[in-house]
């Protein structure tokens, strides 16, 4: 059986839309996506931030009975996950499904500890199962219908590539024969705030990222060639030395087009700004905003879009993470 | 832990234990927790670590926090800043790393792989609290921000025991402990690494508490996992670590084994967000999973520590599962929860509950379950109800946690 590890499918909600299309012709065509600024009142910070647009209609996921109650996050999810499968035929009865994120159902969780401050006795047994943090793998695998091995993945915006990893590992350990790499956050002011209490002026977002991974050809999809090792920020190891390393391993090519996660903040972006040159990068961050754990889920699915367009021959994704890590890939066409 | 195209890794190797850390509400380290366990000791006591007077129940399995924590490499303002889940893995954490002797970890890259289901929730707590009353105050918050996003206490822990390696947190509900074991012990036993650091931790916090006592879950008299008149569980708290490496490196070094990883399975349950489906089918193919890659049969499994979280679904869909798995064998099984003790350590629980087994095996006992007035109709297996000394083996020990995660681990008694 061949090891070669192919990205047959994927699928992107953002700003811009809900779908991957979407995302990526926002980002090359380096369009200004709509910043929306609320406040919970006089006393409290102006947030920025780009939301998800609504759909124009309601799919026919929707009506799903584990979709009911369910969060923003999830539904996300289940867009971005369907759109990677696409229409194959799939035995969904042996999909791995590996969920990263890092805020979860925030907007559940914020409302339900709210009521739980206010009288306990009263707080909604109905809110608490969602706030759980792998409530929309959950709901994910049962809109799926796979009862095979799920996890859900918690880390910070560099995560997906790590998530892109295990579903690797999963691959060649035959523990499944396909897997999906979903990553999805939501918008809440919990967790806006919390992104505003940092340097760098960064714009929330939400959506979410999904890629379909399979063992086999490139003949359908793209060829993951490599994830580098995630090298660990600490209060020794900044997060520049992190990214140094990194890029130091990652196998980049001359003619490789780059997806990396500037956001547009110098504080943010110096590792990157000093490895390679701006024209040679796409950086999705900058057009959609901040999306935490779905961050570089974005960018992995602009560097597969991009091949799938005939854009380049391979792409190297840099995910240099808000705290955690600065791991790397390169897919080939 | 790279994946490159041309990659070519060796395996499957034989993975063992040479470092275990736990603490519960049995108490600190091995010692006071094998002691304990053996004799089927119950360590519920009174919430003390916030107000339960608006709750219905006010008991748990609280840990008592008398131990210092040992000396690490953490500084004393990174000290002054833990939350009480992850001092309580730190403190897991540094026996296990003093059992091991791991010496020269430094310049390896060493995967850390941990379960939690709320991670340091207090803080987060603490953030939504100071938010709400005084949304224009900034002091401190980037820093409980920071401390509550659990790659947070994973980086504390890698610093703590001086190792660098990616760090994989598994956040699957009450299963995630032993998930986090299991996926240490593939890496190995794949050849991704040759040595893992992994376990599960969880503190008791008022949200989660709130949130299992709005749903009724939780016990209003004794947790009483397979009585027929059971009424619920109740949630404990604290963590389990272990060290884990490939055999041939453990006897190189002539590192003292405490048992070994031989299967994992997971699976996902896809009935309810919180209920199991009423015949376990999930629980039927993570144990299935794991014994065949254990390479045993139910009739080889010596004690079966049951996720056994005392709430009328979750024991009748786990007995009805195990009847199916053992088939024949079923009668001659001896199974116990041992949630009755300590509680339910939700993501902790995984990890602390394949320690149990480990010591289990080593010492030749079964751990009992609490007592049992009037015993469930499922129980067609030997509930173990007092203790019991029994030469094991081969344990299995199963979590199931909300959203359908189930995951089974089946560990070896070490015998040179």
């Amino acid at each position: 059986m061949s090891r070669e590890i192919i990205i047959a499918g994927w699928g992107a909600v953002s700003p811009a839309g809900w779908t991957a299309g979407e995302m990526v012709d926002a980002i090359l065509e380096k369009r200004a996506l709509p910043i929306s600024e609320e406040s919970r009142g006089s006393d409290a910070p102006v947030r920025r931030f780009r939301s998800v647009p609504n759909a124009l209609a309601q799919p026919p996921w929707a009506r799903h009975t584990r979709l009911r109650r369910a969060s923003p996050a999830t539904r996300f999810a289940v867009s971005a996950a369907l759109e990677a499968l696409g229409s194959s035929e799939i035995e969904k009865e042996t999909l791995g499904v590996i969920f990263v994120t890092m805020n979860g159902s925030v907007t559940f969780s914020r409302r339900f500890f709210a009521e739980v401050c206010e009288n306990p006795a009263l707080a909604s047994p109905i809110l608490f199962p969602e706030t759980v943090f792998n409530a929309p793998a959950s709901h994910l695998s049962s809109v799926l219908a796979s009862p095979a091995v799920n996890y859900t993945l918690l880390g910070d915006s560099a995560h997906f590539l790590r998530g892109l990893d295990l579903a690797v590992q999963w691959l060649h350990e035959e523990r499944v024969p396909h897997c999906l790499v979903v990553a999805a956050e939501e918008l809440d002011w919990l967790s806006t705030e919390a992104l505003m209490l940092f340097p760098g002026g960064r714009i929330a977002a939400e959506g979410s990222a999904a890629a379909y991974l399979k063992l086999g050809a490139a003949d359908a999809g793209v060829r993951l060639e490599q994830i580098t090792e995630a090298h660990l920020m600490s209060s020794q190891v900044s997060r520049a030395r992190a990214a140094k390393k990194m890029h130091a391993e990652l196998l980049a090519q001359p003619d490789s087009l780059i997806c990396d996660s500037r956001c547009g903040s110098a504080v943010w972006d110096a590792p990157e700004s000093t490895a390679w040159p701006d024209a040679h990068a796409h950086s999705s961050a900058q057009w959609l905003g901040d999306g935490f754990g779905v961050s570089a889920g974005w960018q992995s699915v602009l560097a597969c879009e991009m091949l799938h367009r005939g854009l380049g021959r391979s792409a190297a994704i840099s995910a240099i993470g808000c705290s955690q890590q600065a791991i790397g890939a390169v897919v080939s066409r | 832990m790279s994946y490159r195209r041309d990659q070519q890794l060796s395996g499957p190797h034989r993975v063992v234990v040479t470092g275990v850390g736990i603490v519960t509400a049995m108490g600190h380290g091995w010692s006071a927790n094998a002691d304990g366990f053996r004799v089927g000791r119950t360590a519920l006591r009174p919430i003390t670590v916030f107000d339960t007077t608006r709750q219905r129940v006010h008991t748990g399995g609280e840990v008592i926090m008398d131990v210092p924590l040992p000396s690490t490499k953490l500084t004393p303002r990174q000290v002054s800043r833990l939350d009480r889940a992850t001092t309580l893995m730190l403190n897991a954490a540094a026996e296990a790393m003093a059992q091991a002797a791991w010496s020269d970890t430094m310049g390896e890259s060493i995967p850390i792989s941990l379960g939690t289901s709320a991670g340091a929730m207090s803080l987060g707590e603490s953030y939504y609290q100071s938010k709400s009353l005084h949304p224009s105050h900034k002091r401190r918050l980037a820093t409980l921000v920071t401390g509550y996003l659990p790659h947070t206490q994973a980086q504390l822990l890698a610093e703590a025991v001086g190792i660098s390696g990616p760090i994989t947190i598994i956040t699957n509900a009450c299963a995630s402990g032993a998930n986090a074991i299991g996926h240490a012990f593939h890496l190995i036993r794949h050849g991704r690494a040759r040595r893992a650091f992994c376990g599960g931790y969880d503190a008791i916090a008022e949200m989660v508490f709130a949130g299992f006592d709005s749903l009724q879950a939780l016990s209003t008299t004794t947790p009483r996992p397979f009585d027929a008149t059971r009424d619920g569980l109740a949630l404990g708290e604290g963590a389990a670590m272990l060290t884990l490496e490939r055999l041939d490196d453990a006897l190189a070094r002539g590192a003292t084994i405490l048992g070994e990883v031989t299967g994992y399975g997971a699976s996902t349950d896809l009935h309810h967000l919180t209920q199991p489906h009423p015949a376990g089918d999930a629980a039927v193919r993570s144990m299935s999973i794991a014994c065949a890659e254990a390479g045993v049969g139910p009739g080889e499994i010596g004690y079966l520590n049951s996720h056994g979280t005392g709430t009328l679904l979750n024991d009748s869909a786990e007995g009805a599962a195990i009847q199916e798995w053992a088939g024949d064998a079923v009668s001659r099984l001896k199974v116990s929860s041992t949630k009755g003790a300590i509680g339910h350590l939700l993501g902790g629980a995984g990890a602390v509950e394949a320690v149990i087994c480990l010591m289990a095996l080593r010492g030749g006992w079964v751990p009992p379950n609490v007592p049992v007035a009037q015993l469930d109709p499922i129980c067609t297996f030997d509930l173990v109800r007092e203790p019991r000394d029994s030469a094991l083996d081969h344990a299995l020990t199963n979590s199931f946690g909300f959203g359908g995660a189930n995951a089974t681990l089946v560990l070896r008694r070490w015998s040179s």
